[in-house]
């Protein structure tokens, strides 16, 4: 048994955001295993705060470059709820499209390009590009349609535009959902091809019982809207949010952890499979099958085949909408009215893909926001990561420093962190210089 | 659309991308939204907001014969040096296995790109140096002052060929 490990991994590659793993054993005793946050604090409420209420799902789209839908789908419900908005049907069904393009969009480029390297033995997407182009490029085009898929329905590939308070401001013509629909029924193979090859892969097999929160909703496996439901058999409404989240500062994470019913929770892709998978459309639960996934399944790594699985289920629920919006016809519809008072207040909430997202706001009579809180999926699972890490680490004490060091870093992937994937810019040295 | 330019002019997008709420990183993103609102394009110029979109954004330069992306760029030089060049010309700081391929690492989309063969003929690069990209911070002068500059210098660029 080795008896010393340290492993320190700064900014964890591939994963969104950069955060770092510190793992310490002592004479074969674990002292220290924590995911430590160095991002800072976003600032949300200040960035809101004196704001009208119309710009917050713009300026909330741009926190994250891949759940742009999410943020302003939950900041539009946080508004809505408070200014007291009824949604008409299409909106609603416009909006459960758009929010299956972003869902697909992030499940493909979690499990193509950053979780199957690993599995795969290469380092990074690039080599298995070079090694297997024609994977990159099956999970390319499928990122392409779900692009196309949000660039048609909120005129953006990301950081929609054409989503309002109440409504849209821009809307499909049938004849791009005809299209899309063709498309669609193009990419049934590239679907069922994901399937055959996350299938193959051998999942390892640590298990933690925890307690995991989504969104539920009586009658679909949705994202947005519903009550908060919890494996420990709790469901709670939207607006009781807090009871759930029970923030807390750490001292190793600018990042607050979250706690329900015990020390720590999980949300994602894992946490929705375990409430609500007997809703799932039957393609998806034939995946599931296939992939080894069965409820309860208390298995971290196994959120990746979860997301395959809704890669699966965003896919057909998908044609399933442009077929009924096709036969319905888009209307033109103009936002549904809001009704301004003193301190009103509201949260709105949805399931985007790394887990359950609460925005809240509070909004004045003259139109502006007082108050606003969010709490994002990653912060939630932060506690949970840690108390994984420190049940996996004794399991890993006879294998090499570097396989340790590899587990940690594919465990953390697994709960697809999105630490801070806003920053971007290019560094850039010249050559010759 | 792409398909619709003359064969004497190469299809071209002008990408911006960045992060609006990070001060200078929006540097892209006002030059598309500038660029939108008060200029005359030729038509085989296209101008997209690319936001903080990562490996996403190689399906959308495909199709295109140049791509020309602006951005704030980490280059050592005082804030506001607009700098132009080409794919060709740079490389990347630090190794791969330090790089981060999340969705927002645009460099390691265009690698990507290159190793699939799907990168577009040219791609030229118009980099900015930020001051600040702290977050909701106001766009500093100095980049402020350089938008002109580098709106008139990709006007230049794509009204020449």
């Amino acid at each position: 048994m080795t008896e010393n490990i340290k492993v320190n991994v700064h900014h964890v590659t591939r994963v969104e955001g950069h955060g770092n793993i510190v793992v310490d054993v002592r004479n074969g005793t674990l002292e220290q295993c924590e995911l430590q946050i160095v991002e800072s604090p976003r600032f949300f409420e200040a960035m809101l705060r004196g704001r009208p209420y119309d710009q917050a799902s713009h300026i909330t789209s741009r926190i994250c470059g891949i759940c742009a839908i999410g943020h302003a789908t939950a900041s539009l419900r946080a508004t809505e709820r408070a200014l007291q908005v009824q949604l008409s049907e299409q909106t609603v069904l416009l909006r459960k499209l758009a929010f299956h393009g972003e869902m697909l969009d992030s499940h493909v480029l979690h499990v193509y390009m950053l979780v199957a390297p690993d599995f795969l033995g290469v380092g990074s997407v690039i080599p298995l590009a070079a090694s297997h182009p024609e994977v990159v490029k099956r999970a390319l085009r499928m990122k392409k349609f779900s692009g196309d898929l949000c660039q048609a329905l909120v005129g953006r590939h990301t950081h929609p535009i054409a989503m309002t308070v109440g409504g849209f401001t821009h809307f499909p013509k049938v004849q791009e959902l005809i299209e899309l629909r063709q498309r669609a029924a193009d990419l049934i193979a590239d679907v069922d091809a994901t399937v055959e090859l996350f299938g193959t892969l051998p999942w390892p097999t640590f298990e933690r019982e925890t307690e995991y929160v989504a969104l539920v909703q009586p009658d679909e496996y949705g994202f947005i809207d519903g009550m908060i439901g919890s494996t420990d058999g709790y469901t709670l409404p939207i607006a009781e949010y807090r009871k759930v989240t029970n923030e807390r500062l750490n001292s190793h994470s600018t990042a607050k952890h979250t706690a329900f019913n015990r020390e720590s929770y999980m949300v994602g892709s894992l946490a929705r499979f375990n409430l609500k998978h007997q809703q799932l459309l039957p393609r998806a639960q034939a995946a599931a099958e296939h992939l080894g996934l069965k409820a309860p399944c208390y298995r971290p790594f196994m959120n990746s085949a979860a997301q395959v699985v809704e890669i699966v289920q965003c896919f057909d629920d998908t044609i399933r909408l442009l077929d009924l919006l096709i036969e319905r016809g888009i209307q033109w519809e103009t936002p549904a009215p809001v009704t301004l008072s003193p301190g009103a207040r509201g949260a709105g909430s949805c399931d985007v893909p790394r887990g359950i997202l609460f925005h809240e706001y509070q909004i004045g009579e003259t139109g502006l926001i007082e108050e606003a809180n969010c709490i994002i999926p990653t912060g939630q699972n932060l506690g949970n990561v840690d108390r994984d890490m420190r049940a996996l680490v004794p399991t890993l004490l006879n294998e090499p420093q570097d396989q340790i060091r590899l587990k940690m870093e594919m465990l953390v992937r697994a709960y697809d962190p999105c630490i801070s994937c806003s920053t971007h810019f290019l560094n850039v040295s010249f050559v010759g210089e | 659309m792409p398909g619709d330019a003359p064969l004497s002019q190469p299809s071209t997008l002008i990408l911006g991308v960045g992060n609006p709420l990070l001060a200078d990183d929006a540097v892209g993103i006002l030059v598309v939204q500038q660029l939108l609102a008060h200029h005359d394009l030729p038509s085989h110029v296209t101008v997209i907001d690319g936001g903080t979109e990562g490996i996403g954004l190689i399906p959308v330069m495909e199709p295109y014969h140049r791509v020309i992306l602006v951005d704030a760029v980490m280059m050592g030089l005082p804030a506001g040096t607009i700098r132009r060049f080409t794919w060709q010309e740079v490389r990347l700081t630090g190794h791969e296995q330090t790089l981060s391929l999340h969705q927002s690492d645009l460099t390691g989309a265009l690698l990507l790109a290159e190793t699939l063969n799907s990168l577009p003929a040219e791609v030229v690069i118009y980099g900015v140096q930020p001051q600040n990209t702290g977050w909701d911070q106001p766009l500093s002068q100095a980049v402020e002052r350089a938008l002109p500059a580098l709106i008139d210098a990709l006007l230049k660029e794509v009204r020449s060929n």
